[in-house]
């Protein structure tokens, strides 16, 4: 392992937001994100996650830092900050009259030509992206014409196509079938791993948290409770806490963890 | 697969000249329908006599010459022109409210414009070196951009969706329409005269000073229209989506809001009235084109002029002897097709 500075990594300080007087983050600190792993940000409707990851990426005014190894992102301007750091919101792409290949060029080409490239070097570059997230055979096809899965795909491979270092990404699996949930995370696991990333997403299904991601974070009212390796920030107690459940963590035979709910705790 | 690549590019490519191609046919349909626009009339002129009178006005008589270069030519080229600068204000507008219904006429630009117009004719203002016209225009665009101010405003007050813009839209509409109405009911006659056949909108009144004026603002906004095409483009793939790759989105839309009231208002400053262009060229574009706004941009702007080019010869030919104001010709037109996208919407995007 090599050795690492202890600025390495996404890192939130003292970051917080307030809708109108409401205050909705307080203070959160959080990471350091490490490259290379997948971070689940977890917890119930409403503890702040949507808010905690537009805030990280720029699209919520927000007091507080955000450095990317070492380097504070808060300060730079929209388009600069999204090279290094790239938010996906929740919303799938669009279905407008756009081939996936238009759409790739157009999140290329969104805060201004990059003038070195020509057009075929620009073509070549998405089609590589494309062909990473599995999608190369649907270039010419509009977005009109996909399906949901297929658009998360696109929207996707157009985040990887600006080659940022650190990905967010706002629940890509709701709208997803479980077909298409497995497709998104194990291409997640890979290219983060290939690209040295430092990938969070927003998750809601906690076994996936369990067993597909390297870390967890759990919010709750708009603060953080745990963060860790998913299994020691899934534990009964914190479920219990966070989300009022009565939930129990069991071993399968392929070492495969999973949290089975027994119903919700009255009283609280 | 890399060796997949080259087809695909192969099939990119192909693409982009088959599109290059198609803004290639609706610039030859435009001078085409430009040229019958400037032959047609109650002196028919054969298109060798039009010809000359246009690239060598010595070879013909004073009167034709006359004709050509002080009725025709201003008219078709007005058309040209006002169609181009709604049809370009119609797919901006449609892209940055995310509303296949939007256009300066279903939102209210063209009747706030209206109603600064008729400030300035039934009020009689007159400030002294400005001739009235200049000031009628001005007041004109006033009043349009402050009706896109309005729009933008409560669109994001209330985070709208589609129905939130065109409510506010329509309530625009009939605001200014009632407003209108109370300039009309206040005129003295003559200046009611002005204001019912500038209300209509006509093209007759097109001369090479305000043709100039329009061109020369349209030549000049274009540009900048077409610089911020890639944004634009990811801006239909959703907002959030487009702020999240670096897109400034309040700033875009700011910028494309003024470009549409300029193009609206001196549209509107002009000619009058002139309904549905705006709403229409954005989804004759799209369905020729696509969504790429390097192309939907001028192929909406190319669209919009020829189907006013197109009216305004219709307008003429409709009743002999009798131009019809044009604003009457696109309304009618217009409707069947605004009720097509209405109903059509259930299906897809339109």
């Amino acid at each position: 392992m090599t050795h690492t500075r202890p600025d390495e990594g996404l890192i939130v300080r003292n970051l917080s937001v307030r809708y109108g007087r409401r205050p909705v983050l307080a203070d959160v600190q959080a990471g350091p994100f490490p490259h290379g792993a997948v971070c689940a940000v977890l917890g119930p409707n409403g503890s702040g996650k949507s808010t905690l990851l537009r805030a990280m990426g720029g699209l919520l005014r927000a007091t507080g830092t955000l450095t990317l190894d070492g380097v504070d992102l808060t300060p730079m301007p929209l388009a600069l900050r999204a090279r290094h750091c790239l938010y996906l919101p929740q919303a799938l792409p669009e279905p407008v009259r756009l081939s996936v290949l238009d759409a790739m060029l157009a999140a290329r080409h969104a805060t201004g030509r990059q003038s070195s490239a020509s057009t075929a070097e620009d073509i070549d570059a998405a089609m590589a992206c494309l062909h990473d997230v599995g999608i190369a055979h649907l270039a010419t096809r509009s977005l009109h014409e996909l399906s949901g899965g297929q658009r998360q795909l696109a929207g996707l491979a157009q985040a990887l196509g600006r080659k940022p270092r650190a990905l967010l990404l706002d629940e890509p699996l709701s709208a997803l079938d479980p077909y298409y949930q497995q497709t998104v995370m194990a291409l997640l696991r890979r290219e983060t791993a290939q690209r040295n990333l430092v990938t969070i997403i927003v998750l809601h299904d906690l076994n996936i948290a369990l067993n597909q991601c390297d870390l967890a974070c759990l919010l709750h009212n708009g603060r953080i409770l745990a963060y860790g390796r998913p299994a020691d920030v899934l534990t009964p107690e914190h479920l219990r806490t966070v989300y009022h459940i009565d939930a129990r963590v069991d071993e399968g035979a392929n070492g495969q963890r999973f949290i089975s709910t027994s119903g919700v705790i009255c009283g609280e | 697969m890399p060796n997949h690549h080259p087809t695909i590019a192969q099939t990119y490519r192909t693409a982009m000249h088959h599109r290059s191609l198609v803004l290639g046919g609706l610039v030859g349909v435009l001078v085409l329908s430009v040229l019958v626009d400037c032959a047609v009339g109650p002196a028919a002129l054969s298109p060798t006599t039009l010809l000359r009178a246009m690239f060598a006005p010595a070879g013909v008589d004073e009167q034709t010459s006359l004709i050509v270069w002080q009725i025709r030519l201003p008219y078709a080229l007005m058309a040209a022109c006002v169609g181009a600068a709604l049809g370009l204000a119609g797919a901006e507008m449609q892209t940055i409210l995310a509303n296949p219904l939007a256009s300066p006429f279903t939102l209210g630009l063209s009747a706030a414009g209206a109603f600064g117009a008729s400030l300035a004719i039934v009020l009689g203002w007159h400030i002294n070196p400005v001739p009235d016209m200049w000031l009628t225009a001005g007041s004109a665009f006033v009043c349009s951009a402050l009706s896109v101010w309005i729009l933008d405003t409560l669109v994001r007050l209330r985070q709208g969706g589609t129905g939130t813009v065109i409510l506010c839209g329509v309530a625009l509409v009939f605001s200014f329409q009632a407003l209108v109405a109370l300039m009309q009911f206040v005129a003295n006659e003559d200046a009611l005269q002005n204001l019912v056949f500038w209300t209509l909108g006509s093209l007759t009144r097109a001369t090479w000073s305000t043709l100039g004026l329009l061109g020369g603002a349209l030549a000049c906004i274009f540009p900048f229209s077409l610089r911020a095409a890639w944004p634009l483009t990811t801006l239909r793939m959703g907002e959030d989506r487009a702020a999240s790759l670096g897109v400034d989105v309040p700033r875009l839309r700011r910028a494309s809001l003024l470009r549409i009231s300029l193009l609206c208002a001196l549209a509107v400053a002009f000619v009058g009235v002139i309904g549905f262009i705006g709403l229409v060229a954005p989804h004759i574009a799209r369905r020729l084109v696509g969504e790429d706004h390097r192309f939907y941009l001028p192929a909406s702007m190319l669209s919009g002029a020829f189907i006013l080019s197109l009216a305004a010869l219709v307008a003429r030919v409709l009743v002999p002897g009798v131009v019809v104001p044009t604003g009457i010709v696109t309304a009618l037109v217009g409707i069947p097709f605004f009720l097509v996208i209405v109903l059509r919407r259930g299906e897809g995007t339109p």
